[in-house]
Order: C-alpha cells, then sequence, then structure tokens
C-alpha cells in the first residue's frame, strides 16, 4: 500500500478545494489488500458531522461508494447521484448487511423459495417457477434505511453513521406476496409473516435476521417479491436473487436474499422484531433523551422527506440573479402531494415544480428558483407534503435509535458579489 | 406497469432553461427504460462476488488483543472508528448489547468493562481535533486509508 506523502496529500487538497470548493476530498490513491480481493480506496469525502471522513470505495458491481464499514458492508450513496437521476442506478445504490455471513454466490438452479408455518400445505419455488409462471408486476418505490441521516442527530447515538443516502429509487420488477401466499393457502388464524434470508451470523447465538408484517399487510397486494431492480437482475449485495419489496415501509423489511416465508399463528417475538429497530410511539418519532417512560414498538411506514440536490450547504451563489434550485422528494407511505420552497428560512414558501409522477411510492422531482438580493447566508429549505397533509416537520426528531429522520434539510448558501462576476 | 408520459409541467416559467438541462441531464444518466416500464425479465443468472474482509485490527496491548478476538469476527473495524464521541457507559452498553444480543464471546462484565474503557479511549482519540487541519486530514486519510 502507497502512502501519500503529507505534501502530495495537501496539495491534492488544494487543487481539489480550488474545483470543487465546497467538498473536502481528501486525495491519494491507495488500495488495500484484503482477503481475496483488492479494496480500491481513491479518494475521502467528509460528512457533514463530527468524525465524518469517509473512503470512497468501490465494492463488487458497485460504482465508488461512500465506505461506513467493510463487513458486513455498509455503503452510502453520494447525493449529487440524486441529482442526476430520479431512480438511483443499480451500482448507485447503497448497500446495508446486518450480519457478516453473506450469499455472495447463489446458484439459481438450486436456489428455493420456502413458504412453511400456518399454512395448508407448504411449498417451495425454483427461481423459473417465480418467474414464468406469475404474471410479473413492476412498481416504483423507494427503499430508505431506517437509520437514514443517523449521522446527523443531535445528540448524536450509536450506529450507523448514515448522510442521508441510505436510500435509492427503483423499479422493482416480480410476484405480488399475496400469490405466492395462495399457492401454499393460509390457514385461518394467521397473525403475521416471518421473512428470512440466506445470511447468517457468524456466532452461534447471533440471531438469525428476520423481519415480519402484519399478515393483512402481506396479502394487502403491495408487498413484492422483487428480482427485478431497473430491470436487471438484483446486483447480489442488493439482495440477489430476490428481495422483499414492501412499498412505502422502512428498508428493514425489505428482507435481502429472501429463501424463507414463514406465516406465523402468534406475534413475531424474535430479537429483530422485539429488540431491534423500536422507536418511540410518538409523532414523528421524537423523544427526549433519557425519557424512560416512552413506549417503544417497531418501525413501520416512512414519513415524506425532500432534498436540495443541486446546491450543497456553502455553496456561493450570485447577487441580484435568478437561481435554480432542484432536488427531489417523496411522500413516505403515501404519494407526494407538493413539495413548498423557501430561500429566507422558513419565513415565505412558494409551491415548486413537480417532474413526472412515477407513482405514489416513487422519488418525484422538484424544481424552483430564487434570487439572492442581498450578499450573505441564505437558507434555502425545501418542505415536502404527502397526499394524505402529513408535511415534513421543521425540527428534527430525536430517538436513541436515531431512527426515522424525516425534518426539512436546510442548506445554507452564500451570495455574493464576486460569485456573479 | 403502467407509466404516464405525461409532459413535465413546471408552475414556473423562469426555470424553463433549467428544465431543458434537466431533462437533458437525466436523460443521459438514466438508463433508457427509466422512463417506461421495464421489459420483463426471462431468467436470472447465478452470480458470485468476492468481498473484502476488511481485515485491520487494533493495537496497544491486552484490550486490544480482546477486542481483535471478540469483535472482529463479526465486524470489522470501521464500525468502531465512524462512531460519533460516546461516553463511557454508551460503550459498555454497546459492548453489552453485543454480548447478551449478539452472541460476543465476552466472559464476563470484567471483560465487558476493560473493553468499554479501551474503546472509549480510541473512540476520545478519534474525536481530538489536530491542532492543524490540513496535517489532521492527512493523519486521519492514513488511518481510515486501511480498510475500515
Amino acid at each position: 500500500m502507497s502512502e501519500p506523502t503529507m505534501n502530495a496529500l495537501s496539495e491534492t487538497l488544494l487543487a481539489r478545494r480550488a474545483l470543487l470548493k465546497t467538498i473536502a476530498i481528501l486525495g491519494g490513491a491507495t488500495a488495500v489488500a484484503a482477503y481475496g480481493m483488492t479494496l480500491e480506496a481513491a479518494q475521502y469525502v467528509m460528512m457533514p458531522f463530527a468524525n465524518g471522513q469517509r473512503c470512497l470505495a468501490r465494492f463488487p458491481q458497485k460504482r465508488e461508494l461512500i465506505l461506513l464499514r467493510t463487513r458486513a458492508p455498509l455503503l452510502e450513496t453520494p447525493m449529487e447521484l440524486f441529482d442526476q437521476s430520479v431512480f438511483t442506478p443499480n451500482d448507485a445504490f447503497y448497500v446495508r448487511w446486518h450480519l457478516p455471513v453473506l450469499p455472495t454466490s447463489v446458484d439459481v438452479e438450486s436456489f428455493r423459495l420456502r413458504i412453511d408455518g400456518h399454512v395448508r400445505k407448504p411449498v417451495e419455488f425454483t427461481l423459473k417457477e417465480i418467474l414464468n409462471d406469475f404474471a410479473p408486476t413492476e412498481l416504483a418505490a423507494v427503499n430508505q434505511c431506517s437509520g437514514n441521516g443517523r449521522g446527523f442527530f443531535q445528540p448524536r447515538v450509536a450506529g450507523g453513521q448514515w448522510g442521508n443516502g441510505a436510500m435509492g429509487n427503483a423499479r422493482w420488477m416480480g410476484v405480488p406476496l399475496r400469490k405466492l401466499l395462495e399457492k401454499a393457502g393460509v390457514k385461518s388464524g394467521a397473525v403475521q409473516v416471518r421473512f428470512g434470508g440466506l445470511d447468517s451470523g457468524a456466532m452461534p447465538k447471533t440471531p438469525p435476521f428476520a423481519k415480519s408484517l402484519d399478515i393483512s399487510h402481506a396479502i394487502d397486494g403491495t408487498v413484492i417479491v422483487a428480482y427485478g431492480m431497473n430491470g436487471e437482475q438484483l446486483p447480489v449485495l442488493n439482495g440477489f436473487p430476490l428481495r422483499l419489496v414492501v412499498p412505502g415501509w422502512y428498508a428493514t423489511y425489505w428482507v435481502k436474499a429472501l429463501n424463507h416465508i414463514e406465516v406465523l399463528d402468534a406475534p413475531d417475538n424474535g430479537y429483530w422484531m422485539k429488540k431491534a429497530y423500536l422507536i418511540p410511539n410518538t409523532p414523528d418519532a421524537d423523544m427526549r433523551p433519557g425519557d424512560e417512560s416512552v413506549e417503544m414498538v417497531p418501525i413501520g411506514p416512512m414519513k415524506p422527506r425532500s432534498f436540495v440536490t443541486n446546491l450543497r450547504a456553502g455553496a456561493s451563489v450570485p447577487v441580484g440573479q435568478r437561481i435554480a434550485v432542484r432536488g427531489i422528494a417523496f411522500g413516505g407511505d403515501n404519494g407526494l402531494a407538493k413539495v413548498l420552497f423557501s430561500s429566507d428560512g422558513g419565513t415565505s414558501w412558494k409551491e415548486a415544480g413537480l417532474g413526472q409522477d412515477f407513482g405514489r411510492f416513487s422519488f418525484r422531482r422538484w424544481e424552483s428558483s430564487f434570487v439572492a438580493k442581498e450578499p450573505g447566508t441564505h437558507v434555502l429549505i425545501a418542505r415536502a407534503v404527502n397526499s394524505h397533509g402529513v408535511a415534513q416537520p421543521m425540527r428534527p426528531n430525536w430517538n436513541p435509535g436515531g431512527f426515522m429522520r424525516a425534518a426539512v434539510e436546510p442548506v445554507e448558501v452564500r451570495a455574493s458579489q464576486e460569485a456573479a462576476s | 406497469m403502467r407509466v404516464r408520459t405525461a409532459r413535465i409541467t413546471f408552475a414556473c416559467a423562469a426555470v424553463a432553461g433549467a428544465l431543458t438541462i434537466l431533462v437533458v441531464a437525466s436523460r443521459r444518466f438514466t438508463p433508457a427504460f427509466a422512463h417506461g416500464a421495464s421489459r420483463s425479465i426471462a431468467k436470472l443468472r447465478s452470480q458470485t462476488i468476492d468481498l473484502p474482509f476488511g481485515d485491520r485490527q487494533f493495537r496497544g496491548g491486552k484490550w486490544a488483543e480482546v477486542a481483535n478476538g471478540r469483535c472482529l469476527v463479526c465486524h470489522s473495524r470501521g464500525m468502531i472508528d465512524i462512531q460519533p464521541q460516546m461516553p463511557l457507559a454508551a460503550w459498555k452498553a454497546e459492548i453489552r448489547k453485543m454480548r447478551l444480543a449478539y452472541g460476543a464471546a465476552l466472559g464476563d462484565e470484567d471483560e465487558v468493562d476493560g473493553l468499554a474503557q479501551f474503546m472509549y479511549e480510541l473512540n476520545h482519540a478519534n474525536h481530538s481535533p489536530p491542532a492543524d487541519p490540513a496535517r489532521g486530514a492527512a493523519l486521519e486519510g492514513g488511518r481510515l486509508k486501511s480498510d475500515p
């Protein structure tokens, strides 16, 4: 591994600053020897919170993404990607695994999806059967980690220190879960359906990763067992060959490398439903630090969110000229009704224009503009409102898990005469 | 899936120019199928990938060895290095969770306490501001470079 000298690093740093102004990228090409492969970590980025230095790294079937953890991989999509496309390319889609033993090799001939438990007839499907015996359905939906934006929590909390790039939008193609459950025949008295994948822990006592949905949700027709992502088979790191798609719900339920569906006649009391991914049962999953009296419940549907994607915090803008501002937004568990935009920190608002509608679970582009009449700091805020009238809160929530961040994300830009010239 | 192909309409006429750029940019960066339904997928191909292990170890005495033996079995060191500044009690709670919930091979509470103190000190060092930002950046880069 070549160790770039301090001077080389400083020069690279200064050169990149001159080019990019707003992003601190600490240069220096490096290759790190690891078991079986070389991890290319070419650059570093700074996330906008303390201890936010990150490598950019290229994992199999992925372009350079922000590396939080090598094993089990946590890879974040840089925010710039969301400015380029309303759908997130598969090789740019974020990655999040809990357990270290991943299905790195999947044989499509021998793979089986099993449905058992509280059913009339346990059944196993080959991939051929899933692809050929059912009419395919396709849906655009946002997949967002429950802890997306955890790094911004104040006070900070333990866990994967994501910026806002633990999310992506894709077209998911597959079979409605309901159709598969019909083949097995759900017996009366079914309460929940549990989903498990091919991943596992390294220690014998590590609870296998499994998540459950209520039976009414599992058969409501929205949940899909997906084999297609943006028209291709899924990348291994996003759950090849099959992934549960739970539109409008946080990604913890979107079980990757899905190979087991178990119908339960009693609520799932497993670790991943009873201890992990719990939020306070309060509006916006918000509570005071240290409050022991709050009831904790499993996380569920998402909230509306919106982001400015073409201007970063600290960007320089010219005084007196009209400046285009754009971004993405989504409605959470329901369609996006509108996006409001403010260029004065939330004092006044106007409705942004909306791009093409790809359905109620998809990202949607928004576009607005403003004129900075005075030099100095201007605070830009986008605020999404969904079709149930739910608007993004103006202040961030807090809970000990760092879950469900959904408040507005103000962006401070600096207007100057120099930027105009 | 049926996808509407209605023209993108924007309320603000002043951004029409920017819109053109936006549409051109999005066409350039998205696959051809992104603005209509995907073609159906006839069959899947077997896939094998090779993942990096993330083998960077802790250094510095007995508790570094304990951490190497107990923590890095399940996850690479990056998970610890990225954490925000946390009080000793929070490190104890995390390590206790690893022992009780995830089955980490930590013998007893003494081992939890010793490891928590080690992690707390490491975490504190990670968060100490460097005197010279440029130097600090290079050092941080050097530290993170070796495979989190």
